[in-house]
């Protein structure tokens, strides 16, 4: 008896214990399966985040089921590290099931030895209540309830998976467009490469130049692939270039023409003739060391500054109008960028042959060296060509980004308000103020289509009612003289307009070129002179 | 073996017997019946408080009556002396002319004792009652005095906030297998008293037993319902955790608790659960019964320190929070 009923407890318990550990399996695997399924988004989201490509179709189902296989081996193994000892099974099922403790006593009372006439009773009462009993029913095997949650990292991961296939295919779209976009400026930009590159084995400027134009080719081209804003990209790129040709062009000084006609008007003193030989030999420290020897005396110094002012204003006008004749040669031009194209490609041949004649000088010592600048295979004239041609590339690139937005330019030419004017080079009478004449087409740091060093006339100018506005001139000392020069005759000037706005852009056009000054602000700054221009 | 199962089947029957009889005078209270009966068959002596008039002392005389023992009443007062309890010894002259101190016994020498108001009496009187609660005997001149067996002691007190009251030390109440509160009747229970007590008829009690020895067999017998040691875990983790110095007590018994039960609790936990489970048809003792007996044999052990006296908590309150905490079977 007793031992039928020992293997009836132990059968029921075994039994009872099965079903236990199904059931932890189950809700563990659940909950790991949950746990896995967060894993997932969390890096599926971070993944993406960090721009990872979209993910391959084929490959989500696979991803979707290893948190089930995962889930599934972290429930096994739980459930069976936990698997329950037949005592605690006994007093589980008995805190369920409402049984009095029964099976508890009965699994107790069965494995002992020498038990008493009471326990044996107890035994036999508690076998009869469980063989009337099915525990099954307090130990359900069914989906655990923690299922239902699974919904929510599957939607999660649906929503993200859909918005990075989205997001892919916008890109792609996205890139051709960029690509299309900036083709021509590749081209122009792989040509110019091309063109340099035989020459920049001998000259390390221009080797700066052509890895620069490598690097911007390859900027512009992997933007476009990543379909980002090319034409941004390419403005940038033009920037960066023209930065490095600026850079490159610098430690700038005066040009071979503008010493000669110092030197021209300094001999025509007689206590200045032999600082005009030094500086015509290239001696530049004799030469500043004697005229700063001449310049004590007074009378002297002022004839020699004003020669040397004449000299200098001459050779201004004189630059003045070839600049004019530049200017009139490419506004009658048919065909802007086939000009630009011609006058790119001009000065790159010129680069590349004087890049060559600098290296072939070089293995030929002992002839002479140019009396400044000796050493440069590159001339600072076509350092300022190539600039020019860059900025017209960006200008044009500007151009391509507003066309989308804004109507064309007048068919008269001239500009249109988002069109940049030029800024025209002041002339320089102190050292270290750019020498260079202003007004040349395509030389200088701007576009150079102007004909006056503040560009054309726009349409402020007219739109502006010029009023003189009322001032009252302090009780300190001051430098000016009053001209009745304003409107209606009553207002004040301090001195002419026309002069103050001279030096006002001569120091506009000293800071844009020495600063590091954002496109966007150099427009602002000619639009400004542009409307301050007096009147001619 | 099997000799024990009609014994036991034997009890079961007795003790419906008994409360069936007891019904006849005592209107509801059927847990207040059945506690006294357990404390009766377990050998316990029994503390009743509640007011006036509720039935107690025809409770415990219907008690007496039913199981056919001898049945003494004393009425507690302020100048009760102990000597009018166990008893005392006066100068008796024989025949011969020789005079010599003679025992008289008091009221305590008998099998039940009815200590009405017990709380009325000074403690010095109370504390007569101490070595005859425990010990089963009383000493009077030097010489013991056996009682009665079965002795059973059946206290009962008014609510300790009323005047003329002398609580009880704990020493006292610790002897005191249960305190059984007994409750006001509800209107339906009213009724039925009043039906009772105002006619005619008045029921006649049989004696359910018919001799102490047969009580002392029940006795006997229930001690041997056995119990696993899980069930007797819970009955030891049941009485730790009253005492607030202890691990799993909870935050009433942390705040509230001065002293916690006694190993007395314990005991009295285990013996009535035996009775309980013979009672449900079971030779084995589940936690169920451990749960069931809890606030009758620890709530007068449980001493709440003065913060419970005056935030209101009774002990009760501190022995459901433990039992919920540790429940004896799911919901």
């Amino acid at each position: 008896m007793k031992q039928n009923g020992q293997h009836e407890i132990l059968r029921t318990l075994r039994g009872l214990r099965r079903r236990l550990v199904a059931r932890d399996f189950l809700a563990t695997s659940a909950r790991a399966t949950l746990f896995f399924y967060a894993v997932l988004v969390v890096l599926t989201a971070a993944t993406l985040w960090r721009g990872a490509a979209a993910p391959n179709l084929a490959g989500i189902p696979f991803m979707l089921t290893w948190p089930f296989v995962f889930g599934a081996i972290a429930g096994l193994l739980t459930a069976l590290l936990r698997r329950p000892a037949l005592r605690r099974v006994a007093a589980g099922v008995d805190a369920l099931a409402g049984t009095r403790d029964r099976l508890l006593t009965a699994f107790d009372f069965t494995g002992k030895a020498g038990a008493t006439a009471m326990e044996t009773l107890a035994l036999e009462e508690a076998l009869c209540f469980l063989r009337t009993r099915s525990f099954a029913r307090y130990l359900p095997v069914r989906p655990p309830s923690e299922l239902r949650w699974l919904i929510v990292p599957l939607v999660a991961l649906g929503l993200l998976w859909w918005d990075a296939l989205s997001a892919a295919a916008a890109k792609r779209e996205r890139a051709a467009t960029q690509a299309a976009e900036v083709a021509g400026t590749v081209k122009q930009l792989t040509k110019l490469a091309e063109q340099i590159a035989p020459a920049s084995k001998d000259d390390e400027r221009l080797q700066r130049i052509a890895e620069r134009l490598k690097e911007s080719i390859a900027q512009v081209r992997a933007e476009a692939a990543e379909g980002h804003d090319a034409q941004k990209a390419a403005l940038r790129e033009l920037s960066l270039l023209e930065e490095l040709v600026k850079e490159l062009r610098r430690p700038e000084s005066a040009t071979s023409e503008e010493l000669q006609a110092l030197a021209d008007a300094l001999a025509k003193h007689e206590q200045t003739k032999e600082a005009a030989h030094d500086l015509q030999q290239g001696h530049l420290a004799e030469a500043a060391r004697k005229l700063a020897e001449a310049a004590r005396d007074k009378p002297t110094a002022e004839q020699i500054a004003q020669s040397v002012r004449q000299a200098l204003e001459h050779l201004a006008q004189q630059k003045e109008q070839m600049s004019k004749q530049l200017e009139q040669l490419r506004q009658d031009s048919g065909d802007e960028q086939q000009q630009l194209l011609q006058q790119l490609a001009q000065a790159l041949n010129d680069l590349a042959q004087k890049g060559q004649q600098s290296a072939q000088k070089k293995t030929q010592p002992g002839e002479g060296k140019p009396p400044q600048g000796g050493g440069k295979p590159v001339s600072d004239d076509d350092l300022k060509k190539l600039l020019g041609a860059l900025q017209q590339m960006k200008n044009e690139q500007q151009e391509g980004e507003k066309s989308e937005a804004e109507p064309p330019p007048d068919a008269d030419g001239k500009p249109s308000d988002g069109e940049i004017s030029a800024i025209s080079f002041g002339k320089g009478d102190k050292e270290g103020e750019p020498l260079g004449p202003s007004g040349q087409p395509g030389t200088e740091h701007d576009i150079g289509t102007t004909e006056t060093p503040f560009g054309k006339q726009g349409t402020a100018g007219h739109a502006t009612v010029r009023e003189q506005l009322g001032g009252k001139l302090g009780e300190g000392e001051s430098l000016s003289a009053l001209i009745p020069s304003a409107a209606n005759g009553d207002a004040k000037s301090a001195r002419r307009y026309k002069e103050l706005t001279d030096a006002a852009a001569a120091t506009a056009e000293d800071a844009v070129l020495q600063e590091s000054i954002p496109l966007g602000s150099r427009f602002l700054i000619k639009r400004y002179f542009e409307a301050i221009r007096p009147k001619q | 073996m099997n000799d024990i199962e009609p014994k036991i089947d034997q009890f079961r029957s007795t003790f419906r017997r008994i409360v069936d009889e007891m019904g006849k005078f005592i209107v509801g209270q059927s847990d207040v019946i059945e506690s006294v009966l357990v404390a009766f068959f377990a050998g316990g002596h029994v503390l009743l408080e509640g007011v006036p008039g509720l039935g107690k002392t025809m409770l415990v005389r219907t008690l007496g009556e039913a199981v056919n023992l001898q049945f003494q009443r004393i009425q507690f007062t302020p100048d009760l002396m102990p000597a009018d309890i166990v008893g005392t010894s006066i100068i008796q002259q024989d025949e011969q002319g020789r005079k010599t101190f003679q025992f008289r016994p008091g009221p305590v020498f008998t099998n039940l004792l009815l200590a009405d108001e017990i709380n009325r009496a000074t403690p010095k009187t109370q504390s007569a009652l101490l070595e005859a609660m425990q010990e089963q005997h009383v000493t009077v001149g030097g010489i013991q005095h056996a009682l009665p067996l079965p002795f059973l002691v059946l206290a009962t007190q008014n609510p300790l906030e009323m005047e003329g009251t002398y609580p009880l030390p704990e020493a006292q109440l610790d002897r005191f297998f249960f305190k059984i509160k007994v409750l006001f009747p509800s209107a339906k229970e009213l009724h039925t008293i009043l039906d009772r007590t105002t006619g005619g008829a008045v029921p006649r009690i049989e004696k359910v037993i018919a001799s102490a020895e047969e009580v002392i067999a029940f006795r006997n017998g229930v001690r041997l319902v056995p119990l696993v040691r899980e069930v007797q875990e819970y009955a030891v983790r049941l009485v730790l955790s009253t005492h607030p110095e202890h691990a799993p007590a909870g935050s009433l018994a942390k705040k509230y608790v001065r002293y916690g039960a006694s190993p007395r609790g314990a005991q009295a936990l285990i013996l009535a659960a035996k009775i309980h489970a013979v009672l449900e048809g079971r030779y084995h003792v589940a936690m169920a019964d451990i749960a069931r007996a809890a606030l009758p044999a620890l709530r007068h052990r449980v001493l709440v320190n003065f913060e419970a006296e005056a935030a209101g908590v009774t002990s009760d309150e501190i022995l459901a929070e433990l039992l919920q905490q540790q429940p004896a079977e799911r919901a």
